[in-house]
């Protein structure tokens, strides 16, 4: 019994539905691609403004990236928030051996797997838009996982302090969708103004996006390991103060 | 006091029409049970000024500019009334969509309401108008930051009102024959990656449908959303035709269509 028994627990749930799951998690980067890749960006005049890669790739990694950070902080929202309070799952699965951290870590794992579930078939439909310039394209996988999680270990945290999931209208319209926007995933950050960019670089999305774009599209520069410290210290100070929240809402 | 003596007259053969007393009195307890929500209320309004600013702005200073009717416009003057549709899109999948879903097949709301004067269609019309009063608070929100960025080039505009209520009304009623078919939460998931999405993102609202290839525009303008998006282009650009009629009068029908099969379909729902 450990972490790896709430992995398979969430497995089993998914089972059931992996079929419609997996169909729109392709459909939805192939629409995506095609609307503002290909629609708006043939309506894109200069080029050079994305770092010469063209609207498309730049777009398509942006949304790769932001993407899998709004999936991460919603894996962490409804679905906790439901297994603590709701359904009160956590309680149960108290009761056998399992501990606390068991089941953050449990939990962080299963998101780990939607994240791949998701990433997995954007990345296949982005090579098909001929997005990749790289072969160190594929790492752009594991690096939106653990942008996924960085995002999602800190809103962990939030959650188990919430009662009511009043405070998510906040979270996604003043947080995750800001970020989503302007995070330099639909156009470079800096044509922001200098609070602005200031403002979008202390965001995890625009290092996991500085950091897709470096693999896929740009090339590898040093300031690469600053945008992976950057999200695993996120990731590490969400997994910190979350099985530290999650043990004072549900032991007594 | 029409809904206390309602049940004193003799029953109405047939279907009773819907009673605007009474379909009022359902937008009363939408907004009642709206004030321990106020933040989703006014947060709503947020989301197209942050596409606006992202996308018409953002990316749009690398568009030179867009065909329109005979004019070419700036690409923010031809996105923010795009968005305008889209938002009348969402306010109708948020308040015709999801908030029925619930009250229909979890909360069991309107089996309440039904056991009381009101009848299903004060609840379908009652639902459509509190949809209709949301999108219009939010149209309004939004026309007023149009006009502060400059993006309002005709005093047709003062018409776009109207129009976004048409909007919201024809999308609400569209929303709500939909709810009316939909059983299953997971079903929630694929109406919004199916139909809205798509509607969003193709229906002419971040580009022109001119850049699709000829066989798929007469698709794409069979949607609501490309008349809406491109009625309100009009009036916010000045660029009136007779085409402009014809987006009045395919939201007019969707309206009256959508909303009689709405009222059919709940019937169906509720009491059988």
């Amino acid at each position: 019994m450990s972490a790896a028994s709430i992995v398979r627990r969430n497995w089993l749930v998914y089972w059931r539905a992996w079929r419609s799951s997996f169909f729109l998690s392709v459909l939805t980067p192939l629409m995506f691609l095609s609307a503002m890749g290909l629609g708006l960006g043939s309506l894109v005049q200069e080029e050079g403004a994305f770092g010469g890669a063209g609207y498309l790739k730049f777009f398509a990694t942006g949304i790769f990236a932001a993407s899998c950070m709004q999936s991460g902080v919603f894996s962490a929202t409804y679905p906790v928030m439901g297994k603590i309070t709701w359904q009160r799952n956590y309680e149960a699965m108290l009761a056998s051996p399992l501990s606390v951290r068991n089941i953050f870590f449990g939990e962080l794992g299963w998101m780990a797997v939607t994240l791949a579930q998701i990433s997995i078939p954007f990345f296949g439909i982005m090579a098909l838009f001929d997005v990749f310039d790289s072969p160190t394209a594929i790492l752009a996988v594991p690096i939106v996982i653990l942008l996924g999680l960085s995002c999602a270990a800190p809103v962990f945290a939030l959650t188990a302090t919430l009662q009511t999931d009043e405070a998510y209208t906040w979270l996604f319209r003043f947080v995750v969708t800001p970020l989503f926007l302007l995070s330099g995933t639909f156009f470079p950050i800096e044509e922001l103004p200098a609070w602005g960019r200031v403002l979008a670089q202390a965001t995890p999305l625009y290092h996991g996006v500085e950091l897709v774009r470096q693999f896929t599209i740009f090339d590898v520069g040093i300031s690469a390991l600053w945008h992976v410290a950057y999200l695993v210290g996120l990731l590490t100070a969400g997994i910190l103060v979350g099985v530290r929240n999650l043990e004072r809402r549900l032991l007594p | 006091m029409s809904a206390i003596e309602a049940p004193l007259r003799p029953a109405a053969p047939g279907h009773p029409p819907p009673s605007f007393h009474r379909a009022v009195k359902i937008v009363r307890r939408n907004v009642l049970a709206y004030k321990h929500y106020w933040i989703a209320f006014v947060s709503g309004f947020f989301e197209p000024f942050f596409y606006l600013v992202a996308v018409g702005f953002g990316v749009g200073q690398f568009v030179e500019s867009v065909p329109f009717g005979d004019a070419r416009l700036e690409y923010a003057s031809f996105l923010a009334p795009g968005l305008l549709a889209a938002s009348t899109l969402n306010g109708a999948v948020f308040d015709g969509f999801f908030g029925p879903f619930f009250k229909l097949n979890w909360m069991k709301t309107y089996d309440g309401m039904i056991t009381t004067p009101v009848s299903i269609p004060d609840i379908a019309v009652g639902e459509v108008m509190w949809a209709l009063i949301r999108g219009t608070i939010y149209g309004v929100g939004f026309l007023i930051v149009m006009l502060g960025l400059g993006l309002i080039h005709s005093w047709w505009a003062v018409l776009a009102l109207p129009a976004v209520m048409l909007s919201s009304g024809a999308l609400s009623a569209g929303a709500m024959v939909l709810t009316s078919v939909t059983k299953q939460i997971s079903s929630l998931e694929k109406v919004m990656t199916l139909v809205v999405f798509p509607l969003f993102l193709f229906s002419g609202t971040f580009f022109p449908i001119s850049l699709y290839p000829d066989y798929l525009q007469p698709v794409v303008q069979a949607t609501p959303l490309y008349h809406s998006a491109t009625l309100l282009r009009s009036l916010t650009n000045g660029e009136l035709g007779p085409g402009t009629l014809w987006h009045v009068a395919y939201l007019t029908a969707m309206f009256v269509i959508a909303s009689a099969a709405a009222i059919r379909q709940m019937r169906k729902r509720l009491i059988f």
